[in-house]
């Protein structure tokens, strides 16, 4: 699998460099310090997947996305933070990235979350999840939170439960376990929160949920 | 949680306008004096069997105790919202207080007294051209009730003398009013001022918050984090016994980083301290006694934080300039239903025909221009205070 680095701080740079050459399959084909020179990057080596970062300066990595996306390009993007910014994050996600995840990953998990994204799926690690989550009940996140296109139904406290552990990564198993419920009746209230909040997925709710601050 | 009244004397600005109870000493004090020295003379000599009084002796006593509750009533009635009730017990003791003395004969005792202490009490009751007819024509009461055997020139000193006294007590509760003015004025700027250096110290401090939480990130962010990767990395191709110890020093560095991470959300919830904020404020105010009570959940920005600082202050200053007799202004701030509601009321008698000054007016912009509203209630009775309700969204 070949992956693109962005990130304008050259020892992050190297550091996931090194890191994902510890892996076999996974070779890094190119690198930029910001949004400009990433595009260009992006053309020459037609990676499967991009790795960027966010703040830069110059064009950061919003606007990169949303120029790239612009352009037609659907390569997968997994967006690396170092801090919980929820705006910019959340901001990323509606811009058409795959995922997110905070730089200082394990080899194990890097790797995991490329080849999930390069397959066409989302990831977005859990304890960054925790976090976006904390930053919106203290604040709200801005840039208005709901698509006004999409209405929504409210959820019970139940649904509201078994959404909070799925943003948190459980599997319906550990759902059941923690709510003291039946596996089937945790997958029953799965169902009814996608339904409700108009997701094709878990993780699609779970963004849903944190783009309308539904989970407090 | 509460502050006011609570607080150590020391703490309290130094500035206290007349205290209710002071005042509340000086209105017995008055009618007991004046009933002593019209009373007790009178008596002595009825004691010894003379005729005293014009007319049966049991008349002038019932109208002295009539007028001695007259006048302590217009006392407590002397600064009431309704004027009439004012002006009406004015005027009762005025027409008792004169009957008490026409009926006394002649020299006797200082029954001309009460002329000087009804002209003093006018001062509070009545305009000023009002009191000075009234000592005119006390004047020349004081003139009538003298005793005319020594043909004109007795009476005229007495009136003089009379004239002279009641212009010397006019004078000095006019001085005391004016000087309570002054008092409350000074409170007012006190206030302010307070509530403006409050203001300057929170944000002062957000700012210092803010730099730091930039430079943290800016700097020790980025470079932990390429700490923990290249330790990651390190960790993959260590060997034993090194590597043991290689990802010890790699989960140390995550550590530290997930620490930095929660002191910069920390630095960046820009909240302040709102209630040490609204305390200071409120420290402030020397009369009434402010009880403050903020929620514990109540988080604000720095907008809101100084709407609801300015809205504070405007209410005390508000409280000191017009409720009369108030003795308890109460603060509440909770948070309810995603708002942050401000509420509250003074017991004082709320002028009832008030328009919304410039101050409470600005509460209002302030409140809309963050989304939420302002209400304020006069009560419609006389006694029942001034209460305002705020309520903005909290975020």
């Amino acid at each position: 699998m070949r992956v693109v680095i962005v990130d304008d701080q050259t020892l992050v740079r190297h550091g996931i460099r090194s890191l994902l050459d510890l892996s076999e399959d996974i070779s890094v084909v190119g690198e930029a310090e910001d949004g400009r020179s990433a595009l260009e990057v992006l053309g020459e080596h037609r990676p499967d997947v991009v790795l960027l970062d966010l703040r830069m300066p110059g064009m950061d990595g919003l606007a990169m996305l949303q120029e790239l996306r612009a352009g037609g390009d659907e390569v997968p993007v997994l967006v690396l933070t170092t801090f919980d910014d929820a705006d910019l994050v959340l901001g990323a996600m509606r811009a058409g990235a795959s995922g997110y995840l905070l730089k200082d990953v394990t080899l194990e998990r890097l790797v995991g979350a490329i080849r999930t994204v390069a397959g066409g799926g989302t990831f977005l690690q859990p304890s960054l999840t925790q976090r976006l989550l904390r930053a919106a009940a203290d604040g709200g996140v801005r840039g208005g939170p709901s698509d006004p296109a999409m209405p929504v139904e409210a959820l019970t406290g139940r649904e509201t439960d078994v959404l909070r552990l799925m943003a948190g990564g459980y599997a319906n198993r550990e759902i059941a376990d923690a709510l003291h419920l039946a596996e089937g009746t945790v997958k029953n209230h799965v169902s009814t929160v996608l339904l409700k909040l108009g997701a094709r997925d878990r993780t699609q709710a779970v963004l849903r949920a944190l783009y309308l601050g539904l989970l407090r | 949680m509460t502050s006011g009244t609570g607080r150590p004397r020391e703490q309290r600005s130094t500035l206290t306008l007349v205290r209710r109870t002071d005042l509340l000493a000086l209105a017995v004090a008055l009618p007991v004096t004046l009933g002593l020295i019209t009373g007790v003379p009178v008596a002595v000599l009825q004691a010894q069997g003379e005729q005293v009084t014009r007319g049966p002796a049991w008349l002038w006593w019932m109208l002295l105790v009539g007028f001695l509750v007259a006048f302590t009533l217009a006392e407590f009635l002397s600064d009431h919202p309704r004027r009439l009730l004012a002006v009406g017990s004015f005027v009762v003791q005025a027409v008792l207080g004169v009957a008490v003395i026409l009926l006394i004969g002649q020299g006797v005792g200082f029954a001309n007294v009460i002329l000087v202490f009804g002209a003093a009490l006018s001062c509070q009751v009545l305009p000023r051209w009002a009191t000075a007819v009234l000592v005119a024509v006390n004047t020349i009461i004081a003139g009538f009730a003298t005793s005319s055997a020594g043909g004109w020139l007795e009476p005229a000193l007495t009136a003089l003398f009379y004239l002279f006294i009641q212009i010397v007590s006019v004078a000095s509760v006019i001085s005391w009013q004016r000087q309570q003015a002054v008092s409350q004025d000074l409170a007012e700027a006190h206030v302010q001022l307070s509530a403006t250096s409050a203001l300057l110290a929170d944000s002062t401090r957000s700012a210092e918050r803010l730099r730091i939480a930039r430079d943290l990130h800016d700097v020790a962010g980025h470079q932990l984090t390429a700490l923990a990767l290249e330790l990651e990395v390190a960790a993959h191709r260590a060997e034993p016994p090194a590597q043991e110890h290689v990802i010890r020093a790699r989960n140390i560095a995550t550590d530290l980083l997930d620490n930095v991470r929660d002191v910069v959300s920390d630095l960046r919830d820009d909240s302040g301290d709102l209630r040490q904020t609204l305390e200071r404020v409120v420290a402030a105010v020397p009369a009434p006694a402010v009880h403050l009570s903020v929620g514990e959940d109540v988080v604000a920005d720095e907008a809101r934080t100084t709407a609801l600082v300015r809205a504070v202050q405007e209410i005390a200053a508000n409280t000191i300039r017009h409720a009369r007799e108030a003795e308890n202004l109460w603060i509440e701030l909770t948070r309810e239903n995603g708002n942050l509601v401000l509420s509250a009321a003074d017991d004082g008698w709320g002028a009832t025909d008030f328009a919304l000054g410039n101050g409470l007016r600005g509460i209002r912009e302030r409140a809309e221009q963050l989304g939420g509203t302002a209400r304020f209630l006069r009560s419609s009775s006389t006694r029942g205070g001034f209460a305002t309700r705020l309520e903005v969204p909290a975020s």
